[in-house]
């Protein structure tokens, strides 16, 4: 002991920390850091990740923000006009204020960086393999797009002059021609083949097996073009229930004379069986309903028994079969009581109780709009030729619109139907079981995310594609009132300037931008601040659980967890 | 929310305050903005408990026990000591709470403020004696619940204005903060460090175990507190230059109340009385503030 501190009176030091005290071990509620879905982007009909692109935006990278909308949007300046913007109908701002400008957001990114095209950032599976899309409509450049972005060789087969994507109506809609041909010219300039003028026997089945691995038939061209390519080997006795009624006017009704599988919505199905039987069909409907269910239709289902027609409750059909090259049947799952009523959702859910397989010679899906039927690719075993319909929806035909409401919808479905295509496509190819498609489902609304199931193959990092943050479940403390910047003439739209103001009003629903509330605000010291990311780190030896980061995140990127 | 740049943390995790408190926040933004070149010294009280228990201590910083009431005249000793040893750069911080600083503590630190020694005294209010059982102190406010106020006779005096009782001293800085301000409170203190003289910094620190309110509500209702004006956010310079620092439009005090289940008991006559206090006080604020800013300009 030196001379000095002999000084000091006697007195007791602590010099221990407390850090070893593992407070931790009050906690019964665990704040987990993790991002969460924001609501615009559930519903945006393609799933692109909104905050990340409006994150960039704010901080004036525009060239990059245009990169991200591309990973899920291939046609980023058509959008940007007409899109029906179902993603600002659902912003959490709007309940705060007024909606964050994500549309207009959309269009300035896409003037100000239209040069700024991504190419094929990954292949992945074997890019030997072939795909050919027949008619180059909007729904036939997006699968395109995204089977060339998965790696694959494709080639657009245009039986016109060229590209019906041109048809669209620009007269009298917010469509501009020159964003569309330079949307069309970048989905092109990522290395896809097109052909136009292709004569129908190029097209036919015969043909199209010679060269190609899959084919995807586009919306625009399933009704004349496809019917030429049906004419060959005769394997897709697939019908609509307007087809059926067509055929049964026009006195053609010879497919329907034998056993027909007839699928879709309830009421529609037992319209049009009841139509089949009465030419002399043997249809049996596929309900994945229970009559217990289906109460309200009691009478239409004895009418329909007495008449003839069978009825196969509880089977959800998944997929067309077939033998030799023609329609065998229909694959169906048996479903368990009330699965299918309670998900709403389409397609399959967990626990089916097994499958069986319909036979038919024809197949009529009543209302595909609402059935549960993912026409599934038919694998023609034989030649291993993919044939990919798209869903049929009566009103997404695009040589039929007219109203600019109906456009708007009829386009930004045919993209979200071409990505759809394009996935689905891939699985069958690479012989996976197609449900896998549900795990890149962005919420509950229906969309896929490119990004995810790229990024899903090997495991890495996905965006959040669940568990949709709430207007509750921000915190408005840490928001001051906005109003929405009005661009001074539409035309035009925003400038850039009102462009970074505009998507700094965005909350950021969800994802952690590194703000440090709940590091500032961390009584025990428990929340510590990655320091090259700016992430927070939970340090869960010491947090008490006390809740205080959860309630403070402005963005509902913290959730508390019972333990 | 403007970002605050990470700095060093002075203090340890793993302390035995109860979850969700406020006072811990205050004392490590406290000591963030301080920095290492500072000496607490603290009297009974919260503080003195969460501070930790022999031989384990929360502070990377010396910490100075002592006596109850004399936070003040310890400090003053201890700067004054420094200053013989030469040490003259180091900061010394007194840390009490309400009970320590409103009631016992009043004497030596009046008499601290008057002798103008050159120490930062912040008082951490939690508006009671909460580390022995949540007893009232004249911190206090009107209506509260305490163990010494039961439902059946609330607290029936206003809170004590600590501010205008150091105001009276004349002394070269006095703040008021709340631990849901951090940028506003790392603010104050930054500027009381760059002050020579005894300077009072006043925390309100929201209190989840005396003030019966869940956890995580803590950082709301410190925020709740300013917005209603119930304690109101200021700076008074040299005794008599007010400035307020109001943080955003004015919110009905009923909501800050009715959040706290030490306000159960409160009638609506009672709401709006305290309303009319809170007004009064903030009014008297304002007007205090409007005649420094002429005689300043």
């Amino acid at each position: 002991m030196s001379a000095k501190e002999s000084i000091a009176p006697p007195m007791a030091a602590a010099k221990m920390p407390a850090s070893p005290n593992k407070t931790g071990a009050w906690r019964f509620e665990r704040p987990i850091l993790e991002d969460r879905l924001a609501p615009c982007s559930e519903a945006c009909p393609l799933g692109e990740n909104i905050p990340a692109i409006m994150s960039l935006n704010s901080r004036g990278a525009f060239k990059e923000a245009y990169g991200e909308i591309r990973k899920e949007n291939p046609f980023p300046g058509i959008c940007g006009k007409i899109c029906f913007h179902p993603c600002e109908r659902v912003c959490n701002r709007g309940r705060f204020d007024e909606p964050v400008s994500i549309q207009e957001l959309e269009f300035l990114v896409t003037v100000l960086s239209r040069d700024g095209v991504s190419g094929i950032e990954e292949r992945h599976g074997p890019s030997l393999q072939r795909v050919a899309v027949i008619g180059g409509d909007i729904a036939g450049l997006s699968c395109a797009y995204f089977l060339r972005l998965l790696g694959y060789t494709v080639t657009i087969l245009e039986p016109g002059a060229r590209l019906r994507v041109f048809d669209l109506p620009t007269k009298g809609s917010d469509l501009n021609t020159k964003y569309l041909e330079s949307d069309v010219k970048s989905v092109l300039d990522i290395g896809i083949d097109l052909r136009i003028r292709t004569t129908p026997e190029a097209i036919y089945y015969h043909q199209l097996v010679k060269e190609f691995q899959a084919v995807y038939v586009s919306p625009g061209a399933v009704d004349s073009e496809a019917r030429e390519f049906l004419k060959g080997p005769d394997v897709y006795s697939v019908y609509n229930a307007i087809e059926v009624e067509r055929m049964i006017r026009d006195g053609n009704p010879l497919p329907l004379r034998g056993k027909v599988a007839v699928t879709g919505s309830a009421r529609e199905a037992l319209k049009t069986a009841m139509s089949v039987k009465a030419i002399g069909g043997e249809p049996v409907v596929l309900v994945p309903f229970f009559p217990d269910d289906l109460e309200h239709m009691a009478e239409d289902l004895e009418d329909a028994e007495r008449k003839g027609v069978s009825l196969k409750f509880g089977s959800a059909p998944f997929a067309l079969s077939e033998r030799d090259g023609r329609i065998s049947g229909l694959a169906c799952f048996k479903a368990g009581k009330g699965r299918f009523l309670e998900a709403k959702r389409r397609g399959p859910e967990s626990e089916q109780t097994g499958s069986f397989e319909q036979r038919a010679e024809a197949v009529i899906i009543a209302s595909p709009e609402k059935t549960g039927v993912n026409l599934m690719p038919p694998i023609l075993q034989e030649t291993g030729l993919v044939v990919v319909f798209p869903d049929r929806f009566p009103r997404a035909r695009s040589r039929k619109l007219g109203k600019e409401k109906d456009l708007s919808r009829a386009v930004v479905r045919h993209m979200s139907e071409g990505k759809q295509a394009a996935l689905s496509l891939d699985l069958c190819l690479r012989k996976r079981p197609f449900e896998e498609i549900y795990s890149v489902a962005v919420g509950r609304l229906g969309a896929l995310s490119f990004e995810a199931y790229k990024m899903n193959h090997p495991h890495r990092y996905q965006r959040p594609l669940g568990n949709v943050v709430r207007a509750a479940d921000l915190n408005p403390a840490y928001f001051k009132k906005a109003p929405r910047i009005k661009p001074s003439s539409p035309e035009n739209g925003l400038t850039r300037r009102q462009g970074v103001l505009s998507a700094r009003r965005c909350f950021q629903c969800g994802r952690c931008n590194s703000c440090q509330t709940c590091y500032q605000y961390c009584p025990d010291l428990a929340i510590s601040v990655e320091p090259e990311t700016g992430r927070p780190e939970i340090d869960y030896d010491h947090c008490k659980g006390c809740g205080i980061c959860f309630k403070e995140c402005p963005r509902g990127a913290i959730s508390l967890q019972r333990e | 929310m403007a970002k605050v740049r990470v700095k060093e943390e002075l203090v340890y995790p793993g302390s035995f305050a109860c979850p969700g408190c406020g006072l811990m926040m205050a004392f490590r933004h406290v000591l963030r903005v301080l920095g290492r070149n500072t000496a607490v010294v603290t009297t009974a009280g919260c503080g003195s408990v969460v501070a930790g228990s022999y031989p384990q201590t929360i502070s990377k910083v010396p910490f100075f026990h002592c006596s109850f009431g004399t936070a003040a005249s310890t400090a003053a000793g201890l700067k004054a000591g420094y200053d013989m040893m030469g040490k003259r750069s180091i900061n010394v911080l007194a840390w009490a709470g309400d009970g320590g600083t409103f009631d016992i503590g009043l004497q030596s630190l009046s008499g601290a403020a008057e002798r103008n020694e050159d120490i930062i005294y912040v008082c951490y209010d939690n508006e009671a004696y909460m580390n022995t059982g949540v007893q009232r102190s004249s911190g206090t406010p009107m209506g509260a619940w305490t163990t010494t106020t039961p439902r059946e006779s609330l607290e029936d005096r206003p809170k004590k204005k600590m501010a205008a009782i150091m105001a009276a001293h004349e002394i070269p800085y006095i703040a008021t903060a709340s631990v849901s301000y951090p940028e506003d409170l790392d603010r104050k203190i930054r500027k009381a460090k760059g002050i020579k003289g005894f300077r009072f910094i006043h925390i309100i620190v929201p209190c989840p175990t005396g003030w019966l309110y869940p956890a995580s509500e803590t950082v709301r209702l410190g925020r709740e507190a300013v917005l209603s004006r119930i304690f109101p956010l200021f700076e008074i310079m040299a005794g008599k230059k007010y400035r307020l620092s109001p943080m955003g439009a004015k919110t009905p005090v009923r909501e800050y109340l009715v959040s706290q289940g030490r306000f159960k008991g409160l009638s609506e006559k009672d709401i709006s009385l305290i309303q009319e206090k809170v007004d009064e006080y903030w009014s008297e604020l304002e007007e205090l503030a409007a005649r420094s800013r002429e005689s300043h300009s």
